[in-house]
C-alpha cells in the first residue's frame, strides 16, 4: 500500500469512527422494546386463560412448554435479526445493548435448561436449586430492563432515566425481601397467588418495554419531523 | 475533485472528523467534543476555521435551561465532503 492509500483509508477511517460515534438512529431498539413487551404480554395473556379455563395439569404443563417455545422462538429471532441489522445501522450504545439482550434472552434459557437438567443429576435438593436459578433469571430480567432505562438515557441525553434504572433495581430487591403475597382467587386447580415482587416483574416486563418503545417512537417521529 | 486540489479543510483529521459527525445533523459543542476525543482548544481553533471557510454555521440555542452552540454543516460543505469520499475511494480502488 503506497503513502497516498495509507493516509486515504486512514481518513476513511475517521470518518467512519466519527459517523458511528454521532448515529441517532433509535428505531430499531424501539421496535426491540415494542416486540419484547408484546412477547410478555402474550406469554403472560396465554398462562392466565390456561389456568382460569383447564383443569387438567398434564395439559396445563403440555401447553406451557408450547407457548414458552412459541415465545422463545419469536424474540431469539427478533433479537438476532435486529443484531444483525444494527451492526451497520445502529450507534454504539444500542449495539452493546442488542448484543447483551441476545446474550440474557438467548443463551440463559438454554443455561437454565441445561442446569436444571444437571441439578436434577447431581443437587440432593433438586426443587431449591430450581427455584435459586428462577429467581436468578428473574432478577436478570429485570436488571436487562434497567440496562434498557441507561441506553434510552444515554441516548437521549435524559438523566432520569439512569435514575430510574437505580430505582427499578431498588423497588425489586425490596419487594423480593418484604417477601409478601397477594391472593388472587380460587380457581379449580387451587388458589392464584403472586408474590409483589413478581408482579412488579411482569409489569416492568411486559408495559414496561412497551412504554419505552412508545417513548422512543414518539421521539423519533418528533426528530424526524 | 483531484489529488492535486484537495481543499486545505480535509487536510487536518480533526477538520474530517468534525465534518463527518455533522453529516448526522445538528449538534452541540459538548457532542462534538465527545464524539471526535479532542481538546477544547483543539476543536475551537477547528471550529472557527471551518466557521470561516464557510464550511459549517453556528447557533445559540437553549438547551436544558443554558445557552449553547449549536453547529450544522452548510450545503458546500456537504457537496465538498462527497466529492473527498469518492476521491478517496478511487485512490483506494484504483481499477
Amino acid at each position: 500500500m503506497t503513502t497516498e492509500q495509507q493516509k486515504a483509508a486512514s481518513d476513511i477511517s475517521v470518518i467512519k469512527e466519527a459517523l458511528d460515534n454521532t448515529k441517532t438512529n433509535n428505531k430499531l431498539l424501539q421496535w426491540l422494546f415494542l416486540l419484547s413487551g408484546i412477547k410478555n404480554i402474550f406469554f403472560l395473556t396465554s398462562i392466565t386463560l390456561l389456568h382460569l379455563f383447564v383443569s387438567n395439569l398434564d395439559t396445563i404443563g403440555v401447553w406451557h412448554i408450547s407457548i414458552n417455545i412459541v415465545c422463545y422462538v419469536f424474540i431469539a429471532a427478533a433479537a438476532i435479526k435486529i443484531t444483525y441489522i444494527a451492526r451497520r445501522s445502529s450507534n454504539k450504545y444500542c449495539i452493546t445493548y442488542f448484543s447483551i439482550y441476545s446474550a440474557v434472552v438467548i443463551l440463559m434459557p438454554l443455561i437454565l435448561l441445561v442446569t436444571r437438567i444437571m441439578s436434577g443429576m447431581i443437587a440432593t435438593d433438586s426443587n431449591a436449586a430450581l427455584i435459586s436459578l428462577n429467581q436468578l433469571s428473574t432478577f436478570l430480567e429485570v436488571a436487562l430492563f434497567s440496562g434498557a432505562l441507561i441506553t434510552v438515557g444515554v441516548l437521549g441525553s435524559a438523566r432520569g432515566f439512569s435514575v430510574a434504572s437505580i430505582l427499578n433495581i431498588l423497588i425489586y430487591l425490596l419487594l423480593y425481601v418484604s417477601d409478601k403475597t397477594l391472593i388472587w382467587g380460587e380457581v379449580q386447580t387451587g388458589t392464584i397467588s403472586s408474590d409483589y415482587s413478581s408482579i412488579y416483574y411482569t409489569v416492568i416486563i411486559s408495559f414496561g418495554y412497551i412504554i419505552l418503545g412508545i417513548y422512543l417512537l414518539v421521539k423519533n417521529k418528533r426528530n424526524a419531523s | 475533485m483531484k489529488k492535486s486540489s484537495i481543499p486545505e479543510v480535509f487536510c487536518s483529521q480533526l477538520r474530517l472528523s468534525i465534518i463527518s459527525c455533522l453529516i448526522n445533523g445538528e449538534l452541540f459543542f459538548s457532542d462534538l467534543k465527545d464524539a471526535t476525543g479532542s481538546t477544547d482548544g483543539n476543536l475551537i481553533t477547528q471550529i472557527k476555521k471551518l466557521l470561516s471557510w464557510g464550511y459549517i454555521e453556528s447557533k445559540k440555542v437553549i438547551h436544558n435551561d443554558k445557552l449553547v452552540t449549536s453547529y450544522k454543516l452548510c450545503p458546500k460543505a456537504l457537496k465538498e465532503f462527497e466529492k473527498y469520499v469518492l476521491l478517496l475511494e478511487s485512490i483506494l480502488n484504483p481499477d
